[in-house]
Formats: structure tokens, C-alpha cells, sequence
């Protein structure tokens, strides 16, 4: 179950609406799995860069912030060996 | 001497947002306790059970765990709660559920029953479930799951009191619990009996305590935090003889342990959703996900951002046009009151001069168009506050696929909107050097807030509120052009890393707060109206002493400073239409681009009572200008980013070349821009 979902993501699905519907399976369980496979290593979040030109940090640049960005999730070096070693 | 009697404790449990805290506090009332777990700074609250809702005489402690999806080791929260309810074994686990997410919540009550936990599920929202259309049979549930099962509606304290007095029960013995064993297959129930029997002769205190099975699980799944007390316990355990029972499964099972664990667990609760909820298809898909299905539509997703975008360019100059007139009135009166003391106090005429241009022609222009930046931002918070900014990056990131650019291009040019200098050190997360390189370099095309500020100006500046927006509009057109032109073109000569898949969690929709919105829009503002007062400021006085030097020359004229340097660069800007003052505004957008608008009130040297608008409307055309907007889009960024650029590539040469390239790129791109613009008769 958990691998038909990094193949899903493998194979271009890209929101978790999308993959939900291509999987049968409810959206919220779908993220309940997603966070699965983050806790086991085989996705991994989108980390936030932070900018280091000036002395304040980006807490009080309005111009860095990516407010309500929604979150990125990447399949990882073990994600990739789970899906080739998929049959 | 009497002893205290020792309480019964419930400890609360669930995933984060399930309205935990609210039946914490409902269960408590004020007789909390707040602290933080031992040897971590997460919070741990306890209270004593409201009188009213106990009868008995044993005091009665709720612990309220920390917000957990899974009892997995993977991170302190999960560590915490599961190691809570092992060693001090609390009389009852209160697992709080969301009804209206059961299949997710569930994950964490069967965890808990493998764990031998004392359970009692707090069905919460249930409202909420049955407002979507959900007939959860509770009472099947609880049969499924062999423990209590109690249907609550926290925020409004229904069946709080049911909860109460279910979980004494539970706590008394009174109502039994079931054991429940997900099988796990024929090759991984194999193992697990092995490893049990193992563990059970090995590390018997441990097994007594955890339950072998349970301990044989987690091993077989890797957790660490197991296997270091399992391996604790006795010599003859080892990590290598534990791991050798979960390398061997894997060779059977064909994949990883850990993954077939969990999607035997999914499978087990897939089973039990479908027995105790009732649902109809089209009451599943909720409203944010009808509204994705257009928004994120792989045809209709471009067309509707594009749409989406050219309505908030057209509302920021039509409704900022009149705000503008009255700015302008505000700043003309201020600057009014300033000459009067100037004159009233006889200061020397050079810091007259100096305080009139730096501050009214310098400053004083900028704010003038604050109304219209104001609106941008505030169009641009209400994109982001109701989650539409993450659909559009979704979308068009699609297209960066397409044109080759790598899946985690997309969340760096995304920050570029903002500020080029974050943007181009979020390409850090791209492994691949050649990936990396490509994102760094189109990086710059993404037209940042600060080059925003200067469109919105000069737009407002030379057309007309109806135009203006589509001129604004049709630069951010030009920006996607090239930045897929100039990916597919170094795609060509850099060969890039393999594909990265990902997925995307789009926030929910929802309604905007106004204190949110202002919050927003204020915190981009504040740097633009800090950066009028600092660098402008200082800026528009470096520039007032380069046009009125060396001494005795007229101000502004092709004999002062800034006049040679202005004059010097004139011939490479000629067939660009731009004049000299033009080019050294460009040249000052070197240090930022929003010093740009300030150099037009000091070069220009509004100082009769035309406003600067009209000024330059006298001097450039409208086509003139929009070749001007098109090379300040396209040419070399802005010094902080030159300086990230350098730092993130650590060469020089890929330095040059972003400069370089840049500006050859916005030269040509202007300079079509002025053939086809002369050629059609807007010249």
C-alpha cells in the first residue's frame, strides 16, 4: 500500500488530491501515510532555505516569507531503491 | 499519619488537532499543571478530574500526552508518549479521535492496542463527520477494536461527562478490553513468533513488560529505541542478531519491513472504516477539492492564474489612481511646510537645496506611490492567505517540468516574487551541481518585489489606471517567457541530475482574516517604506552631490559628476531610447532597484509645482518607458544577489556569466521590444 505511493509520486502524480483519487484512498489517510513514509525515511520535506545577508534573519523580511506555501514532499535515495526494487 | 491515596491517571492521547486540548480542558477546568516532559522542551500538561464529573474517592489525574500520528520512535513526541504510557502504565489511555478523519486518527488507536494499552476512544467532531455526510457505528467500532468507544462534540462538552465515566470504568476494570493481533501475513508472522520466542528467553523482563509480540514488531521494524534496550538486556543480543531476523523477512517479503507493517496496519483499519462508516461517493470529495479540480487543472490551471493576475494588476492602479491624487496632495503640502521652515530658519543654500531634493524629489516621490504598493501587497497576501499561491506555484510547475527544470527549481523561483537573494540560496536543496547551476542562473528573470515596486511606479507614472495594469501584467508574461526560453537553453549545455517526484500537500482554502491580510501586507511594505528612509534617502544624497559637483556646475547638467558618468554610458543606451539620466537610474539600480524610482525625482529635478508624472511625461513616451520596465526586468540583479550568486555557485566565471548574460539578454530583449513597438506606431 505505502509502496503503490511512492510509485504514484514516481510516476508524475503531484498533489495529494490527485493521488488520492488515482489511489482510492481518502485524503486524510493519504497524508497519515505520506507522514509514514516520512518518519521511515522514504520521503523527505522540503527543507526552507534561510537567508543569511543581512543581520535580522528572514523572521522579519517580508520579502522572504512563502507564507501558506503548502508542503513539498521528495522521494529520497531509499524511497528511489524501494520503487526499483518494486516487481 | 494518613497516606495519599494514588490517583488514577488518564493520560490523553490522539493526533495533533483533534481537539485534545479542548477535552483536556473540559475533563480539568482550571486545575491544570504546565511543565515540560522530562529532559525535552515539549509540554506537558496535567490536572485533576473536575469534582463533578467523578462520584469516587481516588483522586483521578488527566496527563494530556503530547499530539502524535504514530507510537513509532521517530520522533520525541511519539518517544514520549509511548514511553509514558509503558513505564508508568497510566489506568486508561483516552485516544482522541477526529470522526470526521477516522480512517487517519485510527492509525494511532490500533498502535495503542498493540501496545496493551488500557484504551478508551474519544469519538470528537462528530458534528462535524456527520455534517459531511458520515453514519459512524460506534458501537461496532468499539466491537472491532475491543475497547470502549464514547461519541463526543468537545467544543460544545457533549459527552464529556459519558467520557468521564466510561474511562472510571475502564480504569476499575469494570469494562473489559479485547486484545486485538493484526496479522501480518504468513512470512512476517513467521518471524515475529521467532523473534518473540527469541526476546522472550533473551530479555525476559522486557517482554514481560512491553509484551514480546509487541517488542518483535518493532524490531522487525527497525526502531531503534527498541533494539538498544532489547540489545541492553543480554550479551548474547546483539544489533547484528536482531537485524539479521528484519534482513531476512525483507528477502521474503520482497520489500522493506517497516513498509509492509504499516500497510498491513492501513489494511486493517481500511477493513474496519468500511464496516462501521457509511458514506456516499460524491459526499467524499469536500469543497476544497471540487475547487482544486478546476484551480489545478492541468488545461484550465494556467489560463485562470494568468486571469487571476491580470484582475489584480487592473484593481491596484484602478483603485490606486484616486488614493495616489491624495498622497500626492499630503506630500506637497508636507514638502510646502518643509521649504517654509527652511526658508524661516536660513540654513546654508547647499543644505537647503540638499534636504529638497534628497527628501521631497527623493523620498518624497517614492511615497507618493505607496497606495499602489500597498494594493499589490495586499492583492498578494489575500493570494497567499486563501492558499491560492501554493495552487498557482502547483501549477506552474507543471510547466517548469516541461521546459526540463528540475522539481525543486520551482520552490526557489517561487521565492523569487519576494527577494532574489533567499531565492537563489534555496537552489542549495538541488544535489545535482548542473541542476543547481540552471535554477541560480533563471533565477533572476523572477521579477522580485523590489523590481514589482518599480513596475508599479513607472506604469502608474505613464498610462492611464485601465493600462497600467496590463502593462504590469504583461511584463510578468514576458518574465515566464524567458525564464522557460533561457531553462530549455542551458538545459541544452548543462546535462542536469535524474528526475525528482514530489508531492505537494496544498494547504486548505480558507477565508482571509483581515488582521492576517493587514499583517501581510505591512510586513512587505514596512521594508519598502524602511528602505525609503535608509538607502533611498542616502542614495538620493549620494546623487544630489554627483549632480551638483564639481563645484559651480549647473545641477543635473552634462558637467557634473553624475552627468559624465551619465553621458560616458549614453551611446550604449541609445538604441534603447534611454537617455542619460535614464541610464544612470539603471546604473543606481545596480545597489537596489528601488532606488531606481528616486533617481527619477532627483535626476529629473521636480522642483517646480509639476508633479513628477507629468514631468516625465514631457520627457519620455509611454513606449520609451515600457522599454525601460522590460531592460529593468531582465537585467543584472541587484548587488545582494550578484553577491549570493557567488557565494552559492563559488565561482567567479558563473558570476560574470548571470551578470553578463543578464544584461545582454535585457538589452536585446528591449531593443525588440522598441523595433516592434515603433514598427506598430506607439513611438
Amino acid at each position: 500500500m505505502l509502496r503503490e505511493v511512492l510509485i504514484e509520486i514516481d510516476n508524475g502524480c503531484s498533489s495529494v488530491c490527485e493521488l488520492s483519487e488515482k489511489l482510492g484512498i481518502e485524503k486524510g489517510v493519504l497524508v497519515n501515510q505520506l507522514q509514514t513514509l516520512i518518519a521511515q525515511g522514504y520521503l523527505a520535506v522540503q527543507e526552507k532555505q534561510r537567508c543569511d545577508v543581512c543581520s535580522k534573519g528572514c523572521s522579519g523580511c517580508g520579502m522572504a516569507e512563502d507564507q501558506n506555501a503548502g508542503v513539498t514532499l521528495f522521494i529520497t535515495e531509499k524511497g528511489k531503491k524501494l520503487i526499483e526494487e518494486s516487481p | 499519619m494518613k497516606h495519599k491515596k494514588k490517583p488514577i491517571v488518564f493520560a490523553l492521547a490522539g493526533n495533533p488537532n483533534t481537539g485534545k486540548s479542548t477535552i483536556f480542558n473540559a475533563l480539568t477546568g482550571a486545575h491544570q499543571k504546565i511543565g515540560n516532559w522530562p529532559g525535552a522542551t515539549v509540554e506537558k500538561k496535567e490536572g485533576m478530574l473536575k469534582k463533578r464529573y467523578q462520584d469516587r474517592k481516588t483522586p483521578l489525574k488527566v496527563v494530556d500526552l503530547p499530539g502524535t500520528y504514530s507510537l513509532s520512535a521517530y520522533t520525541k513526541e511519539e518517544l514520549i508518549a509511548r514511553n509514558f504510557i509503558v513505564k508508568e502504565k497510566p489506568d486508561v489511555v483516552i485516544d482522541v479521535v477526529d470522526a470526521s478523519n477516522l480512517e487517519r486518527n485510527l492509525y494511532l488507536a490500533v498502535q495503542l492496542k498493540e501496545l496493551g494499552a488500557n484504551l478508551v476512544i474519544a469519538l470528537n467532531m462528530m458534528d462535524i463527520a456527520r455534517r459531511r455526510g458520515y453514519k459512524i457505528n460506534a458501537k461496532e467500532l468499539s466491537d472491532l477494536l475491543g475497547c470502549p468507544v464514547v461519541p463526543i462534540v468537545a467544543d460544545k462538552e457533549k459527552g464529556i461527562e459519558e467520557l468521564a465515566e466510561i474511562s472510571q470504568l475502564a480504569a476499575e476494570g469494570k469494562i473489559k478490553q479485547r486484545q486485538i493481533t493484526i496479522n501480518y501475513g504468513k512470512d512476517l508472522e513467521g518471524e515475529i513468533e521467532n523473534l518473540s520466542e527469541h526476546i522472550s528467553k533473551h530479555a525476559a523482563p522486557l517482554a514481560k513488560k512491553y509484551g514480546a509480540r509487541w517488542l518483535a514488531v518493532k524490531i522487525l521494524e527497525n526502531d531503534a529505541d527498541v533494539i538498544s534496550k532489547v540489545c541492553s538486556e543480554d550479551d548474547d543480543i546483539c544489533d547484528a542478531s536482531l537485524i539479521k531476523f528484519s534482513k531476512e523477512a525483507e528477502e521474503r517479503l520482497g520489500e522493506p519491513v517497516d513498509i509492509n507493517i504499516a500497510s498491513r496496519r492501513y489494511g486493517f483499519i481500511n477493513g474496519v472504516t468500511k464496516t462501521i462508516v457509511q458514506k456516499s461517493p460524491e459526499e467524499r470529495i469536500i469543497r476544497s477539492d471540487q475547487i482544486d479540480r478546476i484551480i489545478t487543472n492541468p488545461f484550465l490551471g494556467i489560463p485562470i492564474f494568468l486571469l487571476i493576475m491580470y484582475v489584480m494588476f487592473q484593481l491596484v492602479f484602478l483603485i490606486g489612481a484616486p488614493l495616489m491624487g491624495l498622497v500626492e496632495v499630503g506630500i506637497e503640502a508636507a514638502a510646502g511646510v518643509l521649504e517654509g521652515i527652511l526658508i524661516a530658519t536660513n540654513p546654508p543654500p547647499w543644505f537647503s537645496e540638499l534636504i529638497l531634493v534628497a527628501l521631497v524629489e527623493g523620498v518624497g516621490n517614492v511615497l507618493i506611490f505607496l497606495p499602489n504598493i500597498l494594493l499589490l501587497f495586499l492583492g498578494i497576501a489575500i493570494l497567499e492567505d486563501t492558499g491560492y499561491m501554493a495552487r498557482a506555484a502547483f501549477v506552474m510547475n507543471r510547466v517548469m517540468q516541461k521546459i526540463g527544470l528540475h522539481g525543486k527549481s520551482f520552490i526557489s523561483l517561487v521565492l523569487g516574487f519576494g527577494c532574489n537573494v533567499p531565492a537563489v540560496m534555496a537552489a542549495r536543496t538541488l544535489k545535482n551541481e548542473d541542476d543547481r547551476l540552471i535554477t541560480i542562473l533563471v533565477n533572476p528573470l523572477v521579477p522580485c518585489a523590489a523590481r514589482m515596486e518599480v513596475f508599479v511606479f513607472l506604469a502608474a507614472a505613464f498610462f492611464v489606471p485601465a493600462v497600467a495594469g496590463q502593462v504590469v501584467f504583461s511584463l510578468m508574461i514576458i518574465s515566464f517567457i524567458l525564464i522557460a526560453l533561457m531553462g530549455l537553453l542551458f538545459r541544452r549545455f548543462l546535462a542536469g541530475g535524474e528526475k525528482q517526484p514530489f508531492v505537494m500537500e496544498l494547504p486548505p482554502y480558507h477565508v482571509p482574516t483581515l488582521k492576517g491580510l493587514f499583517m501581510h501586507m505591512w510586513q512587505r511594505t514596512k521594508v519598502f517604506v524602511q528602505k525609503a528612509g535608509t538607502i533611498i534617502f542616502v542614495i538620493a544624497i549620494v546623487m544630489w552631490f554627483l549632480a551638483s559637483y564639481p563645484s559651480g556646475v549647473e545641477y543635473g547638467s552634462s558637467d557634473s559628476y553624475i552627468g559624465m558618468m551619465g553621458h560616458a554610458l549614453e551611446p550604449v543606451f541609445a538604441p534603447l531610447g534611454f537617455d542619460w539620466r535614464g541610464t544612470v537610474s539603471l546604473i543606481f539600480g545596480f545597489l537596489a532597484k528601488e532606488v531606481m524610482i528616486s533617481a527619477f525625482g532627483v535626476l529629473y529635478g521636480v522642483a517646480d509645482e509639476a508633479s513628477l508624472s507629468n514631468t516625465l511625461e514631457l520627457v519620455w513616451t509611454p513606449l520609451q518607458a515600457y522599454v525601460f520596465m522590460v531592460f529593468t526586468l531582465i537585467y543584472v540583479p541587484c548587488f545582494a544577489t550578484i553577491a549570493v550568486i557567488k557565494q552559492e555557485t563559488n565561482s567567479w566565471k558563473w558570476t560574470l556569466f548571470a551578470v553578463i548574460y543578464s544584461t545582454i539578454l535585457a538589452w536585446i530583449s528591449a531593443f525588440l521590444v522598441l523595433q516592434f513597438g515603433t514598427f506598430m506606431g506607439y513611438g
